[in-house]
C-alpha cells in the first residue's frame, strides 16, 4: 500500500456518487475516506473555474489543469483538477473533476516533493465506475519533472538563477514564518509547478511538504496556501509586481518578480544546484544536511561534503568531524566512510585537531576501517609538532580495536615515536613520550638507552616542565630512576629550607611513599604536602593512620617527624594528634618543627601552646625543652594570678623572677595585659619587682591618656607616684616619668569628680592597702589608703575653687 | 443588523480601518495579515489593521484617528470581521435577503436577471439611486466581478450560468450582492429635501448545500437573513409533468419541492429559535420559476401571465389576486402539502410566479434560444419584500 487514499470529486447523477443526489460532490473515495480528509480536500483543493471562462466558447481541453497541495499539521493532500465542460445533468458548462490522494504519514511521499506529482500517470479525470475506488496503489511514480529536467529548466529559463535564489528565499521565509503569500502569475500551470520542483528540491522534505500551493485559483484573496497561481486571462486578481498588495509576485508572463531578500542558505544551495552535473547529488547533500542535526550553515557544509564528497574549508572541518563524532548514527554509518577517504586523501591539508577527531572517529568504531591511515599520520605530526615544542593534548587517544590495528602498524608506531626521539633534545624528550603513551605506543625503558639518563637529569633539573608519570610511556621506569636521582641530590643538601622547597616542588608530581620507604625524597615531599595543603588535616589523617596500621613507635614518630617537619601545629591539631597516638609515648623529635620553634630564640605562644598541648598527651619530654615548658607553665600561672588580682605578691614574684629572655619575649603580651588588668595596683608593683624592664611602658601606658584611665589604672598610677617604690623599680622611673605620673593622677582625680571610675579608683586603692597591710605591715597600708585620701580631698577642693570662681 | 460577510450581528458602534497614511513624524501603518478576517471571512490578503471608533452615545462617528499612526480615516469596517462596509451601513436599516431553492432551480439566473433590473429599470421605476456596493472583500473578487460576468454569460454570450459552487469549497464562499437604495424622504415638514440610504444584501445558496439529507454547510447567513426568496422548481411537482412537456436534462434535482420546503422550514426553526407553537415570522417570498414552461397551459387571460404595469408602489391587491390563484394552481399541480406547510410554519408568505429568461432555454445545450431575454415578473418578490420593509409604498390595503 502506497498509503495514500484517494477522493474524487466531480459532477454527478442521481445515485452516482457518494451523496446519493445529483450535483457536485464526493463521487468516489476509497476505503480509507473520512469526513476530515473530505472537508479538507473540498476546503482546498477543488478545481476552481473561472465565472467567465466557463461561458466563453472553448472546447473543456483548453481550460488549464489545476494542481494542489495542502497540510494542516496531520493531514496532507496533493489534488490534481481538470475541466469536464458541460454538467452530466443538463447542458450546463461547469462541470471539473478533483481528483486528490490524502495521507496522515508524510512518509507516504518519500522523498517526492508534492510538486513532482503534476502530470504523474496514477491521476484520473473521469470519475470512478462506483462510489468506492482503490487507494493509490504502491510502486506509483511521480511526474516527468524530476531533479534533471527542473535543473535544466532554470538553466533554460532567462534569469532562471536569480529567481530561483528569490523564490527559494522566500519560500523558506514562508515556512519558517509565514509572513507572505507567494503569487504567480502564469498562462500554464507546468512552469509553475516546476519552478516549485526546483525550489523545494532544495528544501529538506520535511520542510517542502509544507509548502502548500494552488495553481490555479480564481480567488487569490480567499486561498490559503503559502504559493498561489492566477491565470492572467481570467482576470482574478489586478496583482502585479509593482502593485503587488502584499504578496511576493512572480509574474511568468512579464518575466519579472517582487524584490526578495536572498537568504546565504538559497544562494549556497541553487548555486551548487545549477553547476553540479548530478542534481539528485544536490537533492541528498539537502536532505543529509537536514538530518545532520546541526543548524545553518554548519549543516550545508556536513551535506556537501557528505554527499557531494566536496572538501570543506579548512576552518569547516572541525564542523564535519564533530558530525562524524555525534551525528546520527544511521547517516554517519551511510556517508561517514566516504567522508573520512576523503580526509584520508587529502590529510596533509587538515590540522592535527581535524586528525585527532577524525582518529577518535574511527577508533570508537563510528566509521571503521581508517584507523592506520588517519592514526599513523596523526602520531607523525604529534610526534613532530612535541619536538617543535608545542604542547601535546591531554587526552588519551582511544585504544585500537585489534581488527584494525595489526602488529605491522605497532612497529610503524614505534618507529615513529623513536625516530622522534632521537632527533630531540632532552627538553621534549618528555613530550614525545607523553605523545607515545596517548597512542598507545608501547616504548620500554631499556629501548631509550643513555637518552633517558639526559631526560631524568633534565627532569630532575625541571619539576615544573610539565612532565606526570602517568601520562609517559615507561613512566613508572622512568620515575624510578627520578626518585633515585632525587634522592640522591637531598642526600646532599644540608640546609633544611632547600629541603622543604625541594619537596614542595615535587610535591606536585610525586606521591610519597610514606611510612613505607625509608628515602629522603618521600619524606621532603610528606612535608611539603603538609605545609602547602589547605586541608592538611586530611592529610596528617590518612599518613598518620598508615603509620598507626604498622604499630611501631618508630614508625609513628618518623610518620609524625615527616608531617611535621616544616609546620607546627595547631592546638586543636596537637590535641587531635595526641589523641589518635595516646597509646604512644613519643619523643619531641615527632614534632621537629614546633620543638626548634620552643627552643629557638623567637618561640611564640601558639607553639608554646602547643607544646603544653603534646606534653600533656603524648610527648615525654626532659632536658632543656622540659625546663622551659615548666617556666612558662609558672608564667601562665602567675598571669591567672594578675587577671585575678588575688594571690599574694611573693608567688607572682616568684613566678616572674629569672625568665628566660625567649620566654619573656614570647610572653611579653600577655604579662603586660595581665598587668594592665590587674586591679591590684600593689600586686602589680610586686610584678614589676621581678620584671623591672616593664616598668617604663607601664608608666608610659598609665600616664599616657590620663582623662580616659580606668579607675584602677589611676590607682597603680598613684601607687607608682605617690607610693615608697621598690628600688628595682623605683631605678626603672626617672624624674620625668614620675612627674607625668603625678601630673595624670591629679589631672585625673579632677576630672573623674565623684563618679564610677572614681569609685572604682578607691577600691583599687583599698584592695591594695589591704593587701600591703597584711604582707607588709599595717603603717604601709595606711600609708596606702591616706595618701589617696589626702590627694583626692586637695585635689577635690582645688577643682571645687576653680568651679567656683569660674562662676 | 447583520454583517453581510461575516453574519454576525453588530451595533452602531462600528470600527474603522486605517489608511496607512500616517501623520508627520509618524510613519503609517503596514498591512498586515488580519488574522480575525481571515478566519472569520477567509480573506488572507495583507490589509491595514483595524481599530474600535471613538464611543458616541447617540451617532455612529464618521471618521476616527488610528491610535497607531494618528491619521484619519473614514473607512468603516464590521467589528467582528474588520471587513469595509458600505459607507453609511450603520445608519439605516439594511435587510439582508436570501434566495432559497433547490440544484437547478435558476437561483443564480433569476439573481443575475434581478441584479441586472435592480440597476437598469428599477431605479426610474421607484425615482431611487441604485448601485452596486462594491466594497467588502474588495478587488477583482467583488460582486459587482460576479455580475459583470453572469450578465456577460448571460445576455451577451447567452448560455445558462454554472452551478453555484458550495460553500464548503475553496471557492465558494459566496458574498452577497449589495445594492445601496438611495431615495428623497418627503417629510410632512418644509425641511426640503433629505435622502434616505439603505442596504440591500443578497445571498445566492448552492444548490448542494440545501438538498434535503444533506448536511447544510454554513447556513450562519439564514439567522442574518431578514427576509427570504424560496424558489421553487415547477417541473419538479409531482403533477405538472404529466401536463407538460418536460425535457429529462432539464430536471437537474432529485428532491422533491416539499423536501426542499421542509429543510427550509427545520433551518429557519433551528437558526432562530421558533418554539415549536408558533411560526416563522420573517417574511417569504416564494416564486415559482420557469413559468414560462407554463404560459400554453395557462393561456392567455390567465392573471399569472400577465404583468401587471409597473409603478412605484408595490400594487397590494393585483398581488393578493395573484398569490391566490398561483396557490390554486399549484393544489391543482399536486402541491397542497406544500401550501399547507407554508401555512403551518409562516406568518407571512406569498405566491409568485416568475421567469427569468421569459422563454424555456435549451437544456440540452445549456443555452438560451433566439431572441431577447424578457423577464416575466422577477420584480415582484423584491418589490413585497421592499414593500415590508416600508421601503416601496403599496397601493392598496394591504392583505394578510
Amino acid at each position: 500500500m502506497s498509503g495514500f487514499d484517494t477522493l474524487i470529486y466531480t459532477d454527478c447523477r442521481a445515485g452516482q456518487g457518494m451523496s446519493g443526489g445529483a450535483g457536485m460532490q464526493f463521487q468516489s473515495s476509497s476505503a480509507g475516506w473520512d469526513t476530515q480528509a473530505m472537508e479538507f480536500v473540498q476546503r482546498n483543493l477543488l478545481y476552481e473555474t473561472p465565472p467567465r471562462a466557463s461561458g466563453e466558447v472553448r472546447v473543456a481541453a483548453l481550460h488549464p489543469p489545476s494542481f494542489g497541495h495542502v497540510y494542516d499539521g496531520t493531514l496532507a493532500a496533493t489534488a490534481a483538477g481538470v475541466y469536464l465542460g458541460r454538467q452530466v445533468n443538463g447542458g450546463r458548462e461547469g462541470n471539473h473533476l478533483t481528483h486528490s490522494i490524502v495521507t496522515r504519514d508524510l512518509a507516504s511521499y518519500g522523498l517526492v516533493r508534492p510538486a513532482q506529482l503534476f502530470e504523474a500517470e496514477f491521476w484520473t479525470t473521469e470519475p470512478a465506475p462506483t462510489t468506492v475506488c482503490p487507494p493509490l496503489p504502491a510502486g506509483w511514480r511521480p511526474g516527468p519533472v524530476d531533479a534533471v529536467s527542473a535543473q535544466e529548466f532554470v538553466h533554460s529559463e532567462v534569469g532562471g538563477e536569480a529567481m530561483l535564489l528569490a523564490l527559494l528565499s522566500e519560500l523558506e521565509r514562508g515556512v519558517a514564518n509565514r509572513s507572505r503569500q507567494v503569487l504567480f502569475i502564469a498562462a500554464k500551470v507546468r512552469p509553475v509547478l516546476s519552478w516549485l520542483t526546483a525550489a523545494t528540491l532544495l528544501m529538506p522534505q520535511q520542510l517542502a511538504l509544507r509548502v502548500t500551493f494552488k495553481v490555479f485559483t480564481v480567488r487569490p484573496t480567499h486561498a490559503g496556501q503559502l504559493v498561489i497561481a492566477i491565470h492572467p486571462e481570467w482576470n482574478s486578481s489586478a496583482i502585479s509586481v509593482r502593485n503587488d498588495l502584499g504578496y511576493v509576485v512572480f509574474d511568468l508572463v512579464r518575466r519579472e518578480w517582487s524584490e526578495v531578500e536572498i537568504t546565504d542558505r538559497a544562494r549556497y544551495w541553487v548555486r551548487l544546484f545549477l553547476r553540479e552535473d548530478d542534481p539528485y547529488d544536490v537533492v541528498d547533500a539537502v536532505e543529509v544536511a537536514a538530518g545532520s542535526g546541526l543548524g545553518e550553515p554548519a549543516a550545508r557544509v556536513v551535506g556537501t561534503a557528505a554527499v557531494l564528497r566536496q572538501l570543506p574549508e579548512p576552518g569547516d572541518a572541525e564542523i564535519v568531524v564533530s558530525w562524524l563524532r555525534t551525528g546520527p548514527g544511521e547517516l554517519v554509518a551511510a556517508y561517514g566512510p566516504g567522508v573520512l577517504k576523503l580526509f584520508v586523501e587529502t590529510s596533509d591539508l587538515w590540522s592535527t585537531s581535524v586528525l585527532a577527531g577524525l582518529d577518535e572517529v574511527t577508533a570508537t568504531g563510528r566509521c571503521a576501517g581508517q584507523l592506520p591511515a588517519i592514526r599513523l599520520p596523526l602520531l607523525q605530526r604529534e610526534t613532530d609538532e612535541a619536538r617543535r615544542g608545542w604542547r601535546v593534548p591531554d587526552r588519551q587517544a582511544p585504544p585500537p580495536p585489534p581488527a584494525e590495528w595489526r602488529a605491522e602498524h605497532d612497529e610503524a608506531a614505534r618507529h615513529i615515536v623513536m625516530q622522534g626521539l632521537a632527533a630531540s633534545t632532552p627538553d621534549r624528550f618528555g613530550a614525545i613520550l607523553q605523545v607515545a603513551r596517548r597512542f598507545h605506543v608501547d616504548i620500554g625503558y631499556t629501548d631509550l638507552g643513555e637518552a633517558a639518563k639526559s631526560f631524568i637529569n633534565y627532569w630532575a633539573d625541571n619539576p615544573h616542565a610539565g612532565h606526570r608519570v602517568e601520562q609517559l610511556s615507561c613512566g613508572r621506569e622512568l620515575e624510578g630512576l627520578l626518585r633515585d636521582e632525587l634522592n640522591r641530590r637531598l642526600r646532599a643538601i644540608t640546609d633544611p629550607e632547600q629541603e622543604s622547597l625541594l619537596g614542595l616542588a615535587w610535591g606536585e608530581y610525586l606521591e610519597s611513599r610514606f611510612p613505607e620507604s625509608d628515602e629522603p625524597l618521600d619524606a621532603a615531599i610528606l612535608a611539603a604536602m603538609v605545609q602547602r595543603a589547605p586541608d592538611r588535616h586530611q592529610v596528617v589523617a590518612r599518613y598518620l593512620d598508615r603509620a598507626l596500621r604498622t604499630r611501631s613507635v618508630r614508625q609513628v614518630e618518623r610518620t609524625l617527624g615527616a608531617l611535621w617537619r616544616y609546620t607546627i601545629p595547631s592546638v586543636e591539631e596537637a590535641r587531635w594528634v595526641c589523641t589518635r597516638t595516646r597509646r604512644y609515648l613519643l619523643d619531641p623529635a615527632a614534632f621537629p618543627a614546633a620543638t626548634r620553634r620552643v627552643l629557638g630564640p623567637n618561640p611564640y605562644p601558639q607553639a608554646l601552646d602547643a607544646m603544653h598541648e603534646l606534653l600533656g598527651g603524648c610527648v615525654v619530654a626532659d632536658g632543656p625543652l622540659a625546663e622551659l615548658m615548666a617556666a612558662d607553665k609558672k608564667v601562665l600561672e602567675a598571669v591567672g594570678w594578675l587577671n585575678k588580682s588575688g594571690a599574694p605578691g611573693r608567688f607572682v614574684y616568684q613566678a616572674l623572677h629569672h625568665l628566660p629572655p625567649s620566654l619573656f619575649s614570647a610572653r611579653h603580651k600577655e604579662i603586660f595585659d595581665a598587668l594592665l588588668g590587674c586591679q591590684d595596683p600593689s600586686l602589680v608593683i610586686e610584678a614589676l619587682q621581678a620584671i623591672p624592664e616593664m616598668t617604663p611602658e607601664l608608666c608610659s601606658r598609665v600616664s599616657a591618656v590620663p582623662t580616659d584611665l580606668p579607675g584602677h589604672h589611676a590607682a597603680l598610677a598613684y601607687g607608682l607616684a605617690y607610693t615608697p617604690l621598690p628600688a628595682e623599680v623605683r631605678t626603672r622611673i626617672n624624674e620625668e616619668t614620675r612627674s607625668a605620673l603625678v601630673a595624670s593622677v591629679q589631672r585625673w582625680i579632677q576630672r573623674a569628680g565623684h563618679g564610677k571610675p572614681r569609685r572604682a579608683a578607691d577600691h583599687a586603692v583599698l584592695l591594695a592597702a589591704n593587701r600591703m597591710s597584711k604582707e607588709v605591715g599595717r603603717d604601709a597600708g595606711e600609708r596606702w589608703a591616706k595618701g589617696w585620701q589626702r590627694l583626692t580631698q586637695d585635689g577635690g577642693e582645688r577643682w571645687s575653687l576653680k568651679r567656683l570662681r569660674g562662676r | 443588523m447583520h454583517c453581510p460577510y461575516c453574519y454576525n450581528r453588530i451595533g452602531k458602534r462600528l470600527w474603522f480601518q486605517c489608511e496607512g497614511v500616517g501623520t508627520p513624524g509618524r510613519p503609517g501603518c503596514q498591512p498586515v495579515l488580519d488574522e480575525r478576517r481571515a478566519q472569520l471571512t477567509g480573506f488572507n490578503q495583507l490589509v491595514h489593521p483595524s481599530f474600535p471608533g471613538p464611543r458616541y452615545p447617540m451617532w455612529s462617528p464618521r471618521y476616527a484617528y488610528c491610535p497607531h499612526d494618528g491619521g484619519r480615516t473614514g473607512i468603516r469596517v464590521c467589528p467582528e470581521c474588520h471587513t469595509p462596509l458600505p459607507t453609511y451601513f450603520a445608519d439605516s436599516d439594511s435587510p439582508m435577503i436570501a434566495m432559497w431553492g433547490a440544484t437547478g432551480t435558476g437561483k443564480t439566473a433569476y439573481l443575475t436577471v434581478l441584479a441586472n433590473d435592480l440597476r437598469r429599470t428599477m431605479s426610474a421605476r421607484f425615482d431611487a439611486g441604485i448601485r452596486l456596493v462594491a466594497v467588502g472583500q474588495g478587488g477583482e473578487n467583488s460582486p459587482l466581478r460576479w455580475l459583470q460576468d453572469h450578465v456577460e454569460q448571460l445576455f451577451t454570450q447567452r448560455k445558462l450560468p454554472t452551478g453555484t459552487a458550495s460553500s464548503r469549497s475553496s471557492n465558494g464562499r459566496q458574498e452577497p450582492l449589495v445594492f445601496e437604495w438611495r431615495r428623497a424622504r418627503n417629510g410632512r415638514l418644509p425641511l426640503g429635501s433629505r435622502f434616505k440610504t439603505t442596504y440591500l444584501s443578497f445571498y445566492d445558496t448552492a444548490g448542494e448545500d440545501v438538498e434535503p439529507g444533506q448536511r447544510m454547510a454554513d447556513l450562519r447567513y439564514l439567522r442574518a437573513a431578514r427576509a427570504l426568496i424560496l424558489l421553487l422548481d415547477p417541473f419538479m411537482l409531482p403533477e405538472v409533468r404529466d401536463r407538460i412537456h418536460v425535457p429529462e436534462s432539464a430536471l437537474r434535482s432529485t428532491s422533491a419541492t416539499v423536501d426542499v420546503v421542509s429543510e427550509l422550514t427545520n433551518a429557519l426553526r433551528e437558526c432562530h429559535g421558533v418554539p415549536e407553537r408558533g411560526r416563522i415570522g420573517i417574511p417569504l417570498a416564494v416564486a415559482f420559476a420557469k413559468i414560462d414552461a407554463f404560459f400554453e397551459v395557462l393561456g392567455e387571460n390567465s392573471s399569472i401571465r400577465r404583468a401587471p404595469p409597473l409603478t412605484a408602489k408595490y400594487d397590494e391587491r393585483e398581488g393578493w389576486m395573484t398569490h391566490h390563484q398561483i396557490r390554486s394552481q399549484l393544489w391543482e399541480w399536486g402541491g397542497s402539502e406544500i401550501d399547507k406547510l407554508l401555512e403551518k410554519n409562516f406568518t407571512t408568505y406569498r405566491y409568485f410566479a416568475v421567469s427569468a429568461l421569459g422563454r424555456p432555454p435549451n437544456y440540452e445545450t445549456g443555452t438560451l434560444r433566439e431572441g431577447a431575454i424578457r423577464p416575466h415578473r422577477i420584480d415582484e418578490p423584491l418589490v413585497w419584500l421592499l414593500s415590508r420593509f416600508h421601503m416601496v409604498g403599496v397601493q392598496g390595503r394591504r392583505q394578510e
